[in-house]
């Protein structure tokens, strides 16, 4: 019996080293070695370095350091053991063990070998060994080994693993991807050649390539020069009424002086309007001067206005209480209370506008506020020049046009893995497989999501096999797919 | 003007009757359809919505004229002609009317003597009260004292100053004529386009303003216009969005008087919104007022429209010629507007509702009406420029890319840039 440590191997061969080992098979055999421990939660955007935070994170690095230092035992004659191959990128089996029946195949230099995906995924559970160049790998060292930065195609990524790892553990079997179904793949795969190249998405951060950069700092930045800062906004009040006849200080104070006959009182006879507002009181129309109304008339006492009263179309006047549909003049500004504290039209028109200047400078302020913090709003209201603009801020689908067919740059997704079903489901013959329940392409946050074309390709290389999408974003894999399918809208862009 | 017994056709002369008016006393009477009145001061002293009625003229009014006759101090009159309902009537608001006219005619004096704007009266009220009435009585009151007060006509219905939709602006310095009303000889008209306020709001709220601004212009310029201000006639829409145009038009205007006729509802929303120092008076209406039903409202503007073209009893003759699609572009005022979804936050859409929008003349074209827009150049803002003048289109020949027109200048056209128009008129030679 051998214990194994995860940084360096021992090998024990005391009489109470053997009784702990078999301790710990005892102990273990009921809890299923196999399961992770749990990231739950929402996952935080940033990190604002609370106690609070701290104190989980602690909590969690511990939990894991728990269980990588725990001691695992592996009973020797289930070990398998494979040397690592860096140059044909495969692990050459030394040692067969019980995985030879999902895992391995046929190489044509003569050997049988493991792909770097189902090696390292057999070094997880525990189930191989692997040597390079004799040596014992560590967890760590056959990781760092074993999965390479870019995206080739005999090569695995750190996202191709984790999905294969996903989807292992579940126990569906998975392979690489072959379009042919009469046996699974031999040699290494053929892929488009055409695949961009992709930086590495380590655990904990992602570098993006420099397109992706700028776009993100068009979303979230505020300084940027292809934002309007909001200084440049012409926030200026409509001027509900232009005011360029007045043409000086004195003239606007001489028109804002007018008198009204009710205000001065003059020995001479004051004219004044008949107003049949008031129930109660009667109006008395006086006499009027004679200066004032024309030849061939004449006016008089009139003390009968009673009749004139009530002739006046009265419908229920309880002052409603103003409701939207009555005064909703464009601004909200307090009309009511300008109305009673003004002296006349010039001076109403002046507070109109400082009342105008006020709210203006406050919704100023309010974008100010919305502009400034961690979170911003997506789109700026000067960004709608058109559809298209909108759709190239919202960034979630590009815009494509089914004619064009461009080959060249964007097919940067394709098939990694065939899937099928578990072994309850459906017996599972390594070298004739038959055709995947499922096919899987990887993917992370850095890839753009893929267009119209590239559902398309992914369509036509699966052969009528569902796809899912993998999605990896910190070592948490996420499924798309493009199963369900709705009757595309054409949006017009202009 | 002497009448000649040719213009006398189609009154009936076997219907003759006579009326003694007391002081205070109106005659009132209607003209039945294809039928004509003619009205003669026998004796006494006696006005018609403001204008005196002189002795040694016959008026003779045409069919659908609804006539109100006043007399201060009493008067005889004979009707000659089939009306209906010609009846004498003891009350009439006529004393308030006056009353109100003193006293903006002491609000004329005090502007004469500080030299500071004269009083700005606006008139409004729901539909049928008599506004153009009571607009009509306080001008020919004023004009009688000697001012040259100014007209502002925003009834796009109506069209007291030019053919229904349009708003315009009149200086008026001499009394109505009782027949044919104010002499039109230089109105300021502004292109609106429908016969209501409602086919386009944001037009109307800028006209009203361009009209405001106009009429304070014309104020600088001439001191007399400036101390007899204006009478402000507006539209029946009192309710929702009207009420916002009423608002908007008191604003500009800056009136100083607003009188609301037989709208307590009314009144009492003015004096909440609009400024403490405005003021806002109660008037009832005339019970002599005629409401007009939809269909006599349409007559009514048709027949506007007639007597722009053919002039009142027909002695204008309007000129038929051709145009060709080259030599004039058409515009028509306002587009269609996106839907307010496809706007982010923040963005409004105001404009397209005064976007001119270039139309080519199509087979549609026919019987509308369209208004000569005085600009000269597309440079200038065709919405907030006058209009030169109305012509209709009588017939569209596309292949020959050209159309016929009624005007009442002969060509060639002063101007190239048309607008046109919602109301239609089918030109039919009674």
């Amino acid at each position: 019996m051998k214990k194994a440590l995860d940084e360096s191997s021992l090998v024990l061969h005391d009489d109470e080293d053997i009784e702990f080992a078999q301790k710990l098979l005892d102990q273990r055999s009921g809890t299923n070695a196999n399961e992770l421990p749990s990231k739950g939660g929402a996952k935080l955007n940033y990190f604002r370095g609370t106690p609070e935070e701290e104190y989980r994170l602690e909590a969690y690095y511990q939990s894991q350091c728990k269980l990588t230092s725990a001691w695992k035992v592996r009973k020797l004659a289930n070990l398998g053991q494979a040397e690592w191959r860096p140059e044909l990128y495969v692990a050459e089996v030394i040692k067969q063990g019980k995985f030879m029946q999902t895992k391995c195949h046929y190489h044509h230099k003569g050997f049988f070998a493991l792909y770097p995906e189902e090696a390292l995924f057999l070094l997880d559970v525990g189930e191989i060994e692997l040597t390079y160049k004799g040596a014992m790998l560590s967890m760590q060292d056959a990781y760092s080994l074993l999965l390479a930065d870019s995206y080739g195609s005999n090569l695995c990524s750190i996202d191709e693993y984790l999905v294969y790892a996903h989807l292992s553990r579940i126990g569906y079997r998975v392979q690489r991807f072959s379009a042919d179904t009469t046996r699974s793949l031999e040699t290494n795969k053929s892929t488009n050649d055409t695949i961009v190249a992709k930086h590495e998405m380590s655990e904990d951060e992602c570098t993006l390539s420099e397109e992706k950069e700028v776009k993100r700092i068009k979303l979230f930045s505020s300084g940027g020069s292809s934002q309007l800062s909001l200084s440049q906004i012409d926030y200026q009040p409509k001027l509900l009424h232009r005011e360029w006849w007045i043409t000086s200080a004195e003239d606007k104070d001489l028109l804002n002086h007018i008198s009204f006959p009710e205000c001065h009182h003059t020995p001479n006879q004051l004219a004044t309007f008949p107003n049949f507002y008031d129930r109660k009181s009667n109006i008395v129309l006086k006499q009027q001067s004679m200066l004032f109304i024309p030849r061939q008339t004449t006016s008089y006492d009139c003390e009968v206005p009673r009749i004139w009263q009530e002739r006046i179309h009265r419908e229920d006047s309880h002052v409603k209480t103003t409701s939207r549909d009555d005064y909703s003049h464009p601004r909200s500004i307090d009309y009511q209370k300008l109305c009673r504290t003004a002296g006349n039209w010039g001076h109403f028109k002046r507070l109109v506008n400082e009342e105008l200047i006020v709210k203006s400078n406050e919704m100023k302020w309010l974008h100010e506020i919305m502009w400034s913090g961690l979170e911003k709003p997506l789109l700026h209201c000067t960004d709608a020049l058109n559809t298209q603009a909108i759709l190239d801020k919202l960034n979630v689908c590009e815009a494509t046009s089914t004619l064009k067919h461009d080959r060249t740059n964007s097919f940067v997704h394709t098939i990694r893995f065939n899937v099928y079903q578990t072994e309850n489901m459906k017996a599972f013959r390594k070298t004739q497989p038959g055709k995947p329940f499922l096919r899987v392409v990887v993917t992370n946050p850095s890839v753009p999501i893929p267009t119209l074309n590239d559902i398309t390709e992914i369509g036509v290389q699966s052969d009528g096999v569902p796809v899912k999408i993998a999605f990896v974003d910190s070592s948490k894999v996420l499924f798309f797919a493009f199963d369900s399918i709705q009757i595309p809208t054409d949006i017009v862009l202009g | 003007m002497s009448v000649t017994k040719a213009d006398e056709k189609g009154i009936d002369h076997s219907v003759v009757k006579d009326f003694k008016l007391a002081k205070d006393n109106e005659l009132r009477f209607e003209v039945e359809t294809n039928q004509r009145v003619k009205l003669v001061l026998l004796d006494g002293s006696a006005e018609l919505f403001g204008t005196e009625l002189v002795h040694s003229r016959s008026y003779i009014f045409e069919s659908g004229a609804k006539i109100a006759v006043f007399t201060w101090f009493g008067c005889s009159i004979r009707l000659t002609g089939k009306n209906e309902a010609a009846y004498v009537s003891k009350d009439t608001p006529m004393i308030i009317y006056l009353n109100t006219h003193a006293a903006c005619e002491q609000m004329r004096k005090t502007a004469d003597q500080e030299d500071i704007r004269g009083p700005r009266i606006m008139v409004v009220g729901p539909q049928d009260v008599g506004k153009s009435t009571v607009c009509r009585i306080l001008l020919n009151y004023s004009v009688r004292m000697g001012r040259k007060t100014t007209l502002l006509d925003l009834d796009v219905g109506q069209g007291g100053v030019s053919i229904p939709g349009t708003v315009g602006a009149l200086t008026v310095e001499r009394p109505a004529d009782p027949v044919d009303g104010f002499e039109l000889k230089v109105p300021l008209v502004y292109h609106f386009g429908h016969t209501s306020p409602n086919g386009n709001i944001k037009l109307y709220e800028t006209l009203i303003s361009r009209l405001a601004d106009v009429f304070n212009a014309k104020c600088d310029y001439n001191r007399l216009i400036k101390h007899s201000g204006c009478v402000i006639n507006t539209c029946g829409w009192i309710k929702g969005q009207g009420y916002q145009c009423l608002l908007h038009a008191a604003q500009s205007f800056e009136a100083d008087v607003v009188i609301v006729l037989d709208s307590e509802r009314l009144y009492n929303d003015l004096k909440r919104d609009l400024p403490d120092f405005v003021n806002i008076i109660l008037q009832p209406k005339s019970p002599g007022v005629v409401e007009r039903p939809r269909d006599v409202r349409r007559d009514y503007r048709d027949s506007k429209i007639k007597e722009y073209f053919y002039g009142p009893r027909k002695i204008y003759f309007p000129h038929a010629f051709d145009v060709s699609f080259q030599d004039v572009e058409l515009f028509k005022i306002g587009a269609p507007s996106l839907p307010d979804s496809c706007l982010p936050l923040g963005v409004e859409q105001e404009d397209t509702h005064t976007k001119l929008v270039p139309v080519t003349p199509g087979r549609d074209l026919v019987h509308h009406i369209l208004s000569l827009s005085m600009a000269e150049s597309l440079d200038e803002n065709l919405i907030e420029t006058n209009v030169a003048g109305f012509v209709v289109v009588t017939n569209v020949d596309v292949d020959n890319q050209v159309f016929s027109v009624l005007s009442p200048a002969p060509r060639p056209l002063p101007r190239r840039y048309f607008l046109i128009m919602d109301t239609r008129f089918i030109d039919i030679n009674k």
